[in-house]
C-alpha cells in the first residue's frame, strides 16, 4: 500500500503536474493581492478531468508554491505576498536593504524547505495512528469537534471577536439552502429548484476570494510595480554558511514546530504562525535587540513556521475529515469530486491514496526548493505584470472555473451573488475565513446532531456523557471564554490608553 | 469613518440578515423522525446571528460614547474610485448574463478588453495590447479547456 501510493506519484505526468502546480503557485503566493487560496481555487477545475491522484498532486503544488511565494516579494519589496510571509518582511527587507538580498532569498528558500519538511513527517507518522482513534470516534464526538473547529475559527480570526461569530453564522446560513440532512426537506429554496442541491463549493470560495478580492482592487488605481522598486539581488549558493545553518538548528526545529502545532487547529495557518514563531524566536533570543535589523533568525523563524503550517493543516483534514482553514476546504472538495472522501475510513479503504498525498507533499516541497532556487528571476519579472491586465484575466478564469464545474449557468450567477456578497462582507469588515468553514462545517454539525439524537431517541444526554465529545465541547467552551475575557481587556486597556482624546481604528 | 461607526452598520446588516433567516424558517415544517426536525438549525441560526447582531451593535455605541471619538480618515491608499467599480460590476453582470447567448470566446474578449480598460490608469492604457491578450487568451482558454481538460464552455453563436 505503501509502495503503491509511492510509485503512483512518481511518473512523468504526476511530477509535471507537481511543478506546474507548484510554479503557479508561487506566481499567486508572490503577487499582492493573489492568495494561495485564490490559485487553489481557480485550478480546481482542470482537476476534474485528470486522475485522482494527479488533480490531488498538482492541488498540493499549488498549496506549498502559495504558502512560500510569499517570500519573494516580502525581502524585495517589503510587501507580503501572502499573510503568511508578513514577519519575513521584518528582517527579510532589511537584510536586502543592506545589499544582501541574495542571502535572505537563499535563507527563506531553504528555510521554507526545511520546516515544510518537519511538518510532512509530522504528518506522516502522526496521521495513521489518529486515524484509527478516530475511527471509533461517533456522531456525538463529531458533533463536537465541529462545534470546537467552528468557535476555534471564529474565535480566532483577525479582527473582532463578535464579527467573527457573525461570519461563522453567515456561513452556516448560506449552507441551509437546499434540501436537509436524513430526511431531504427542501428549506429556503423558494420553490427554485434548481436551489434544491445547495450552492457549490467552488462557486461560494471563488466568489468571495477571487471575485469580491478583485472587485475591492477595482475600488481603486492600481499601480504597477517598477522595476526600480525590486532590491537587487544575487544568489550565490545558499547564501549562509554551514556555521550559520549549525546555529539556526534550535530556532528552526522550535519554528517548524510552533507552525505545525497552529496548522494543526481549526480556523489559524501560516498567516498567525509566522508572527507567533517571529515573537517567540526574538523572546528566546540571546540578542533579542538585533531582530528587525536584518538578522538570519528572523527570516529561519517566519519562513519555517509558515510553510510547517502546511503539514499541521492536512492533519484534521486527512484524518478527520475537517478542514481548518480554507486552502484544506478546497482540497476536501476536490478529493470528493473525485469520490475520496477524507476521514478515519481513507486510510483502510483507500490507503494508498494517503501515502500518494504524503508522497506527492515531499515532491512538491523539493520542487518548491529547485524552482525558486533557480527560477527567481523568472518570477520577479512576473511582479512586473500590471494589476489591470492580471485581475482582468483572473476574473475570466473565475467564470471558467465556475461554469466548467458543473456546465451549468446556475453556479455563474452563484459566482456572480457570491462575490457581491465578499466585497460587501470586505467592505464591513467582516472576516472570510469564517464565513467558507461555517459553510462546509455547519452541514457536518448538522448530520451529527440530528443523526444523533436520533440514536439517542431525542435525549442529549450522550454528548455530555461520551469523553471524547465532552472534551471537545469542554475545550469549545473555554477557548470562547478566554477569547471574549481578551477581547474584553483589550477595549479596557484601549479605551484607557486612550482617555478621551484619541481615536482607536482598525 | 471610525472603526466603531462602520461596526454598527456592519451590526444593522448582521441583524436583518439573522431576523431574515429566522422569519424564512417559520415556514419550514416541523415534520420530524426522532429529535430535531429540519427548522432546527435554520432558526437556530437566526437566533445566533440576530444576538451577536445586537451584541455588536451595542459594544460599538458604548465604544463610541465613552470614546467620544473623532473622525478619522481611512489610512487606505489612494482614493475611491467610484466609477471604476460600478464600471466593472455592470460590466462583470453583462458578461455573466450574456454568456450563454453570445458564447465563451466573444464574451470573454469584450469583457476583458473593457477591464483592463476600466482598471488601467489613463497613462497606461495600451490599446494595441489589450486587443491581442483580450483576444488571444479566451481562444487559448477554450481550446485548452474543451480540447485538453475535456471540459465544456459555452460555445454560444460560433458553436
Amino acid at each position: 500500500m505503501l509502495l503503491t501510493g509511492i510509485l503512483a506519484v512518481l511518473n512523468i505526468k504526476t511530477l509535471l503536474l507537481i511543478f506546474i502546480g507548484v510554479s503557479i503557485g508561487i506566481i499567486f503566493g508572490a503577487i499582492p493581492g493573489m492568495t494561495a487560496t485564490m490559485a487553489v481555487a481557480l485550478c480546481l477545475p482542470i482537476t476534474f478531468g485528470l486522475q485522482p491522484i494527479n488533480g490531488i498532486s498538482l492541488l498540493l503544488g499549488l498549496y506549498i508554491g502559495g504558502i512560500s511565494g510569499g517570500l519573494i516579494t516580502a525581502i524585495l519589496l517589503k510587501i507580503p505576498g501572502t499573510p503568511a510571509s508578513i514577519a519575513t518582511t521584518f528582517d527579510g527587507h532589511p537584510m536586502a536593504a543592506k545589499g544582501e538580498a541574495g542571502k535572505a532569498l537563499g535563507i527563506g528558500i531553504v528555510y521554507s524547505f526545511l520546516g515544510g519538511l518537519i511538518s510532512i513527517l509530522i504528518l506522516i507518522f502522526v496521521s495513521p495512528p489518529l486515524a484509527r482513534i478516530a475511527l471509533k470516534f461517533s456522531s456525538y464526538d463529531y458533533f463536537s469537534i465541529t462545534v470546537f473547529a467552528l468557535t476555534m475559527i471564529a474565535s480566532l480570526s483577525q479582527g473582532s471577536l463578535v464579527k467573527g461569530l457573525i461570519a461563522g453564522g453567515i456561513g452556516v446560513g448560506f449552507s441551509l439552502v437546499g434540501v436537509a440532512p436524513l430526511d431531504g426537506y427542501p428549506r429556503f429554496t423558494f420553490g427554485v429548484h434548481v436551489l434544491d442541491g445547495g450552492f457549490g463549493l467552488l462557486p461560494l470560495l471563488i466568489g468571495l476570494y477571487a471575485v469580491g478580492e478583485i472587485l475591492k482592487n477595482s475600488e481603486r488605481k492600481g499601480k504597477a510595480i517598477t522595476k526600480d522598486e525590486i532590491a537587487d539581488y544575487r544568489i550565490r549558493g545558499f547564501g549562509f554558511s554551514p556555521k550559520e545553518f549549525a546555529q539556526q538548528t534550535i530556532n528552526w526545529i522550535r519554528s517548524s514546530l510552533i507552525g505545525t502545532g497552529i496548522g494543526i487547529l481549526p480556523g489559524i495557518g501560516g498567516s498567525t504562525s509566522n508572527i507567533v514563531a517571529y515573537i517567540t524566536a526574538k523572546n528566546q533570543s540571546r540578542h533579542p535587540e538585533k531582530f528587525g535589523t536584518g538578522i538570519m533568525d528572523g527570516i529561519v523563524a517566519s519562513e519555517s513556521a509558515n510553510n510547517a503550517s502546511v503539514g499541521g493543516a492536512l492533519v484534521p483534514l486527512l484524518t478527520l475529515g475537517i478542514p481548518g482553514d480554507t486552502v484544506t476546504a478546497m482540497l476536501l472538495g476536490g478529493l470528493m469530486i473525485h469520490g475520496i472522501r477524507p476521514g478515519p475510513l481513507l486510510f483502510t479503504t483507500n490507503g494508498y491514496i494517503v501515502y500518494s498525498i504524503f508522497a506527492a507533499l515531499i515532491v512538491a516541497n523539493v520542487a518548491m526548493l529547485i524552482l525558486e532556487f533557480f527560477g527567481m528571476r523568472g518570477f520577479v519579472r512576473l511582479l512586473a505584470i500590471p494589476r489591470h491586465i492580471l485581475f482582468s484575466i483572473i476574473m475570466m478564469l473565475c467564470v471558467v472555473g465556475a461554469y466548467a464545474a458543473n456546465n451549468r449557468m446556475f453556479d455563474v450567477i452563484c459566482l456572480l451573488v457570491f462575490g457581491l456578497a465578499g466585497y460587501l462582507l470586505m467592505k464591513l469588515k467582516f472576516p472570510l475565513p469564517p464565513v467558507v468553514l461555517g459553510f462546509i462545517l455547519g452541514p457536518i454539525a448538522e448530520l451529527n446532531l440530528r443523526r444523533g439524537l436520533q440514536l439517542s431517541d431525542g435525549s442529549y444526554l450522550p454528548f455530555i456523557q461520551k469523553p471524547i465529545s465532552i472534551i471537545f465541547l469542554s475545550v469549545a467552551l473555554v477557548s470562547l471564554i478566554v477569547s471574549i475575557r481578551n477581547n474584553f481587556k483589550e477595549t479596557k486597556m484601549l479605551s484607557e490608553q486612550n482617555g478621551g482624546e484619541g481615536s482607536v481604528t482598525n | 469613518m471610525v472603526q466603531q461607526k462602520k461596526d454598527i452598520w456592519s451590526g444593522f446588516f448582521s441583524l436583518i440578515l439573522g431576523l431574515a433567516v429566522l422569519i424564512a424558517s417559520f415556514g419550514i415544517d416541523k415534520t420530524r423522525l426522532a429529535g430535531v426536525g429540519p427548522e432546527y438549525l435554520p432558526k437556530a441560526v437566526g437566533i445566533y446571528i440576530s444576538i451577536l447582531s445586537l451584541i455588536l451593535i451595542s459594544n460599538s455605541l458604548y465604544e463610541l460614547n465613552i470614546k467620544k471619538t473623532k473622525e478619522k480618515k481611512d489610512k487606505d491608499e489612494g482614493p475611491l474610485e467610484v466609477r471604476t467599480f460600478v464600471a466593472s460590476v455592470i460590466l462583470l453582470i453583462s458578461y455573466i448574463f450574456l454568456l450563454k447567448v453570445l458564447g465563451f470566446i466573444i464574451m470573454s474578449a469584450v469583457f476583458l478588453f473593457g477591464e483592463m480598460y476600466i482598471l488601467a490608469p489613463r497613462n497606461h492604457r495600451n490599446i494595441l495590447l489589450f486587443l491581442i491578450l483580450s483576444t488571444g487568451l479566451p481562444t487559448a482558454v477554450y481550446f485548452l479547456f474543451v480540447n485538453v481538460f475535456n471540459l465544456l464552455l459555452p460555445a454560444g453563436i460560433l458553436g
